[in-house]
């Protein structure tokens, strides 16, 4: 279980997280929403020890230090690799650092993706390399799988792919801490949506929840942070003098 | 056996032209020391003989100058090359930030030393040849001086003047 208690987290006088109070269980797929510089990349990285914070975040009961580590993988669109290293020496890099990796999943990854094991990734697309991150974090071995925008620059079906992917292969222990903007896409894949805002955790849902109450996810993400439907028109409006 | 370099370095670094760099510089360096320390000693030397026809022969109580002296600023490069394999550090560290953030796989694996053995120990090892390098063309310079002057015009005790501030 990962467990999040009185998370402050500030960038000098600017306030990125303000009392973050979170726990997941492991075998959860939790969504994690919120508008662009609302803290959930800062969120991910203090969990990854990243960052200086104030508050504790304990996996398993333990303080997250070099001995556990390795049960937290990272999958960023950023991307983690080594650009002039190709996926076989990536492959060995894991092998040697990450003793549960997974090799088995990993080639089987490669081959569904179609990657080529030997060319360096700083030539893959950036689609490849996308895809290269997630696989590397899926294969790492660990229980607790983070991704921080994994599919920017994918195209949907190469993303719908993936997630049914990882449904099937997703073991009972497994924990993946998924942010995104695609909500609507992944609304069928994740198990709860935790709502960030302005360094704040907001709400935090089962979508199981939502569906008995007949709701979709997307309607709840913009009930919740108060998005106006009327925005466009009236900014149209305002720009062609057109009344729709 | 050859050693693997590439296990103290930045995974998927150019090894090669950080090679080629090293030895290119000390190559350049040694000539550079070596060149600059014959034209003083030369110098210095031919002040120690007087010509007449074709015989060369020394001056009647002539002394050449302290090694120290001859020596001058030539094994400075040495040290400066030493240097320049310290800047390797920060090449070394900015690569995890170049193309891709591979600094987040560094901080998550769980030797926390990985990083820094990796982003260290080539350009010391290499500043520590510079240094070394450097003493051997000392040694070979306090050679070329004890062996190719008169030994008559060699002032006693060069060798601790060296180290004499």
């Amino acid at each position: 279980m990962l467990e999040i208690k009185n998370l402050n987290k500030s960038y000098g006088s600017k306030e990125a997280l303000t009392d973050v109070n979170l726990t997941i269980p492991r075998g959860e797929i939790v969504g994690l929403f919120g508008e662009n510089g609302a803290g959930k990349t800062t969120l991910m990285k203090c969990i990854l020890g990243f960052h200086r914070y104030s508050g504790t975040i304990t996996l398993d009961g333990s303080l997250i230090t070099p001995s556990n580590i390795t049960k937290i993988s990272f999958a960023t669109g950023e991307h983690s690799f080594f650009p002039g290293l190709t996926p076989k020496a990536h492959r060995d890099f894991y092998a040697e650092h990450f003793p549960d990796f997974s090799d088995t999943r990993f080639k089987g990854l490669m081959d569904f993706f179609e990657l080529p094991m030997n060319k360096a990734l700083k030539h893959f697309s950036v689609g490849q390399k996308n895809q290269f991150e997630v696989i590397m974090s899926l294969c790492q071995g660990a229980d607790y799988i983070i991704m921080d925008e994994p599919f920017a620059g994918n195209d949907v079906f190469n993303r719908e792919d993936f997630y049914k992917v990882l449904l099937g292969i997703m073991e009972p222990n497994e924990t993946i801490i998924l942010s995104t903007h695609l909500i609507e896409e992944v609304s069928d894949f994740i198990g709860r949506a935790v709502l960030i805002h302005k360094g704040r955790l907001i709400n935090d849902i089962y979508v199981s929840d939502l569906e008995e109450s007949g709701r979709s996810l997307i309607d709840f993400v913009k009930e919740i942070y108060n998005y106006r439907n009327d925005r466009v028109s009236k900014t149209l409006e305002t720009l062609t003098g057109i009344k729709e | 056996m050859k050693p693997d370099l590439s296990r103290y370095a930045p995974p998927g670094i150019n090894i090669k032209s950080e090679i080629n760099f090293f030895t290119g510089l000390l190559s350049c360096v040694s000539v550079f020391s070596f060149a600059y320390f014959l034209n003083r000693y030369l110098s210095c030397r031919s002040s120690l003989f007087v010509q007449s026809l074709n015989t060369k022969t020394v001056f009647p109580g002539a002394q050449i100058e302290n090694f120290r002296y001859v020596l001058g600023t030539s094994l400075y490069v040495f040290a400066a090359a030493a240097v320049c394999m310290l800047f390797l550090i920060i090449i070394h560290y900015s690569y995890h930030y170049k193309d891709s953030r591979s600094i987040y796989l560094m901080k998550r694996l769980p030797n926390p030393g990985e990083l820094h053995r990796r982003c260290l120990t080539l350009p010391i090892l290499a500043a520590l040849i510079c240094l070394a390098a450097g003493f051997i063309a000392l040694v070979i310079y306090y050679a070329i001086y004890m062996n190719f002057t008169p030994g008559q015009c060699i002032p006693p005790n060069q060798w601790q003047k060296i180290w004499r501030f």
